[in-house]
């Protein structure tokens, strides 16, 4: 079934458990995101006609837990902008009560933000990417958008833990995260950074630094501290993203799936035509990029390897002085529903990159920075594997810190 | 002008190992096409490659055998490559950071001198999917079977450190022998187990720099290996002698025409780091450990021969060359035959009656208890070597012992002095002018009358008692 907001619909969205845990939960996936028999395009015509043959491990968990998943929303192609993205519709219309989407730049805060809701990235390596048809896969996370940070810990214990099938999630022991909302006045300093601040124009600051006064009545301290290679995030996320990406891509041939270009001569003919027609502007610009440092600069893809091992680092240091870092998840001027080319993506999630680059958690909050009647999203990142800091946080500044 | 050839090996190693590289899928070669598949091995989209352990300690077991450094840490790329048997487009393989560098293996050079080849590195990959071209009607079509999609690889990458085609060859031998005796893998040539693609270029005499490299694929034995280099010399050099310049490029080595020609430009895709599959780190208690699975290997075992049984060291080169062909040995020997007629009988007769019969030597049905039963009949002169060597082949076919079928064919030796003494009085009376040139000195004329007197004996007397008791008679006249 076709919709505006949904790419498919499932007509019997009540899971074999019907008694479990979610079963009152709505969500919408986006459509890279693999269920078993349902269209899972990622948004492209790479994908076109592909189902897949089994449920990703995090659909798995929600349908055992007896989530309703209603269908797929649409996205931008292959994740990369969100310009045709429907999640924050979903959510904002309250057809859906939360949406598992892919955040690789910062999707699921800038989504969020969009819909006046929350958003919430896990750390990088402790929900399973099995089934995630992916572009950028050391950067993506299986992430979640919804009306209430309550849910979204709810759905986050479900999803996130060891998957055996999974090699490249973390192998130590994993925080455990079974009583969301039980634990309060963990987060106690916050911090900002100098040169993002530079960055925000004089509308986002008065914005933001109104949402910094409301914490601080909430006896939260704020400290600004520096943080010198900060303008190296944008960088290394796309030298490593765009190669990573033109790699990954390799695999879209329109040989068993995908929209294949009609009358060429030979195979080769095929993969180049099929390549030429399945892909919009705004990827294969970005493949391209990706190919530059694949094929000619490979080197100053290692430097951002190398950098981004840096920053990694430079971002531990700086939680030792601080239990969460604060900003706005996205600018006021530069929309993501109306990025253009690779340039305008990377301006619009500028605020969000560094979260995805170190792999660090973090949940956006609605209706506190407001530029006019436009919510810009406070973005909270807490320390990698800090998740359920940063969730019961968020309950907390919900004001819904009651079990029942 | 007079050149010198400058060769380098990159060895691909199909490993003997349960599952495939990067998911359970049975690593078996089978009739059906696409029936050891999973999503993993078809590469569907979604998929995350599950590194299997057994074929990373294989690897590894692989490196350790070629002498090689196992490093702290290694990890995948994807290798770009475009071709319908990868639907991937891009191959698992190690190319910035190798399980293992810095191996070597010795071999005999052309001049009989020892010659220590270098191997740069080893590393893992995933092979990829097999292509079947046929014809539907009018059409030519391409169909991918995915069983050997996934099969671990190790590809072993030497120095250039080959002169001529007996290095390669004897280092790809050396090679096999060293990789069969840890057990990892099958490494025949043949059957597609073990695959060499050679590197060649020319430098002049005493030059350090050499020409362009040329990459030869397509040999499908040690033989076709050493056949290729050979004729890429010969063409390199007319090349050059032409003033031509040689390109870099990659060729295929014909075996019905013995010649190698044009197959594409060389083409090496970029290689990011996959982030999916997460970085190996092998402690050196676990690569200790390994090292101790390792067995008694080939040039150990020949010392051991040379030093504890006597045997020259062409004899133990030669019983330790195989694993299997050690292992009989041994059963032999401690049997309680002894080592060097032992190791001459293997070489001289059991070895030559084994590929007679089409057997494995793993798998024959002479084993060596049977054999040694044997051996120990001749050695204690039961029977002579003739009757040996007829009971050898019909030891192949028959489950019987050698002495049951000694006495089926009445192969006893003929041990009576007195009726050997007859024998060789009835030969000598036969043979008067051997007997005179005897008595003169010519020593061949006793060997003349032995023989003789075996035909009467029809094969069954003992030849060195009959010579003892031609001397005793000789003396008494």
């Amino acid at each position: 079934m076709n919709d505006i907001l949904f790419s498919f619909i499932n007509s019997d969205p009540v899971t074999a458990n019907s008694d479990g845990p979610l079963k009152d939960l709505r969500i919408s996936l986006h459509p890279n995101i693999s269920v078993a028999k349902w269209p899972t395009d990622a948004g492209s015509a790479a994908l076109e006609s592909y189902r897949p043959l089994e449920d990703a491990t995090v659909v798995k968990r929600l349908k055992d837990q007896g989530a309703q998943l209603q269908g797929m929303t649409r996205m931008g192609e292959l994740g990369f902008g969100i310009a045709s993205d429907t999640a924050h519709l979903l959510i904002s219309q309250k057809k859906s009560d939360a949406a598992l989407v892919v955040d690789t730049m910062g999707e699921a805060r800038y989504l969020s933000a969009l819909a006046g809701a929350w958003g919430f990235k896990p750390s990088y390596g402790i929900c399973s990417r099995l089934g995630l048809i992916g572009l950028v896969p050391s950067m993506e996370c299986i992430s979640t958008i919804g009306a209430s940070p309550r849910q979204m810990a709810d759905i986050f214990s479900v999803i996130h833990g060891q998957d055996a099938n999974d090699f490249s999630m973390l192998w130590d022991e994993l925080p455990e995260f079974d009583a969301p909302g039980e634990k309060t006045g963990q987060v106690r300093q916050a911090g900002i950074i100098s040169e993002q601040l530079a960055e925000l124009d004089e509308e986002e600051k008065k914005a933001f630094e109104n949402a910094l006064a409301e914490l601080g009545q909430k006896g939260i301290k704020i400290k600004e501290c520096a943080f010198p290679s900060y303008p190296l995030f944008r960088e290394v996320h796309q030298a490593t993203g765009s190669a990573e990406a033109s790699s990954a891509a390799g695999r879209y041939d329109s040989v068993r799936y995908g929209r294949r270009a009609k009358g060429t001569a030979n195979w080769n003919d095929m993969y180049l035509e099929s390549r030429k027609e399945m892909f919009g502007s705004l990827v294969k610009s970005y493949l391209f990029q990706g190919a530059y440092f694949q094929y000619k600069d490979y080197d100053a893809f290692e430097h951002a390897a190398r950098l981004r091992g840096l920053l990694v680092k430079q971002c531990r240091s700086l939680f030792k002085d601080v239990d969460i870092i604060l900003s706005p998840a996205r600018r006021r001027t530069c929309d993501a529903l109306k990025a253009a080319t690779v340039s305008d993506v990377y301006d619009a999630f500028a605020l969000t990159l560094p979260a995805s680059v170190t792999g660090s958690p973090a949940v956006c909050m609605p209706a506190r920075v407001m530029a006019g009647d436009m919510d810009l999203g406070l973005q909270v990142i807490g320390p990698h594997l800090s998740d359920e800091m940063l969730l019961n946080f968020a309950i907390e500044m919900s004001q819904e810190n009651t079990r029942n | 002008m007079s050149y010198e050839a400058v060769i380098g090996l990159e060895i691909h190693v199909q490993l003997n190992c349960p599952t495939k590289l990067f998911c359970n899928c049975a690593n078996a070669a089978t009739e059906q096409a696409n029936s050891h598949i999973c999503p993993i091995c078809i590469w569907l989209p979604g998929a995350v490659p599950q590194l299997s352990e057994s074929a990373l300690k294989q690897a590894a077991l692989t490196c350790l055998a070629l002498n090689c450094e196992i490093q702290d840490e290694s990890a995948f790329d994807q290798k770009v490559y475009y071709y319908p048997d990868l639907p991937k487009g891009f191959q698992l393989s190690q190319h910035h950071k190798p399980l293992s560098r810095n191996g070597w293996l010795d071999i005999t050079g052309e001049d009989g001198k020892s010659k220590r080849l270098r191997i740069h590195h080893i590393h893992m990959e995933e092979d990829v999917a097999k292509l079947v071209h046929e014809t539907e009607g009018q059409a030519r079509i391409s169909l991918v079977d995915f069983n050997r999609a996934g099969a671990p690889l190790v590809e072993v990458v030497t120095e250039p450190d080959m002169r001529c085609p007996h290095d390669a060859m004897a280092f790809l031998r050396a090679v096999r022998t060293q990789i069969r005796y840890a057990g990892t893998a099958e490494c025949s040539m043949e059957s597609g187990t073990m695959r060499c693609d050679a590197n060649i270029s020319l430098r002049p005499v005493g030059s350090e720099a050499f020409f362009t490299k040329v990459e030869v694929k397509n040999m499908n034995s040690v033989k076709a290996v050493g056949n290729a280099i050979a004729f890429e010399i010969e063409r390199q050099s007319k090349l050059l002698d032409d003033g031509q310049p040689v390109t870099m490029h990659t060729r295929l080595w014909d075996p019905e025409k013995n010649i190698t020609t044009y197959m594409r430009d060389k083409f090496a895709g970029p290689c990011v780091p996959d982030p999916s599959v997460p970085s190996i780190r092998l402690s050196k208690i676990q690569i200790n450990a390994l090292a101790e699975r390792l067995p008694e290997m080939p040039s150990q075992k020949q010392a051991r021969f040379a030093d504890q049984f006597g045997l020259t060291e062409e004899e133990a080169a030669q019983m330790s060359a195989e694993r299997d062909l050690a292992d009989y040995f041994e059963v032999l020997v401690n049997a309680g035959i002894t080592p060097r007629p032992a190791a001459q009988w293997m070489a001289g007769r059991f070895l030559p009656a084994l590929k007679e019969q089409h057997q494995e030597i793993a798998s024959t049905s002479l084993t060596p208890d049977r054999a040694a039963e044997l051996l120990s009949m001749l050695e204690k002169e039961v029977i002579n070597a003739k009757q040996a060597r007829k009971i050898l082949l019909l030891m192949f076919t028959s489950d019987k012992s050698a002495a049951a079928i000694a006495d089926e064919k009445g192969f006893k030796q003929l041990t009576d002095p007195a009726a050997m003494t007859a024998i060789l009085e009835q030969v000598m009376a036969d043979q008067p002018d051997a007997v005179a040139n005897l008595r003169s000195g010519k020593k061949q004329a006793a060997s003349f009358l032995i023989g003789q007197a075996m035909q009467q004996s029809r094969g069954k007397a003992n030849p060195k008692l009959l010579a003892d008791l031609l001397e005793n008679l000789m003396g008494d006249n």
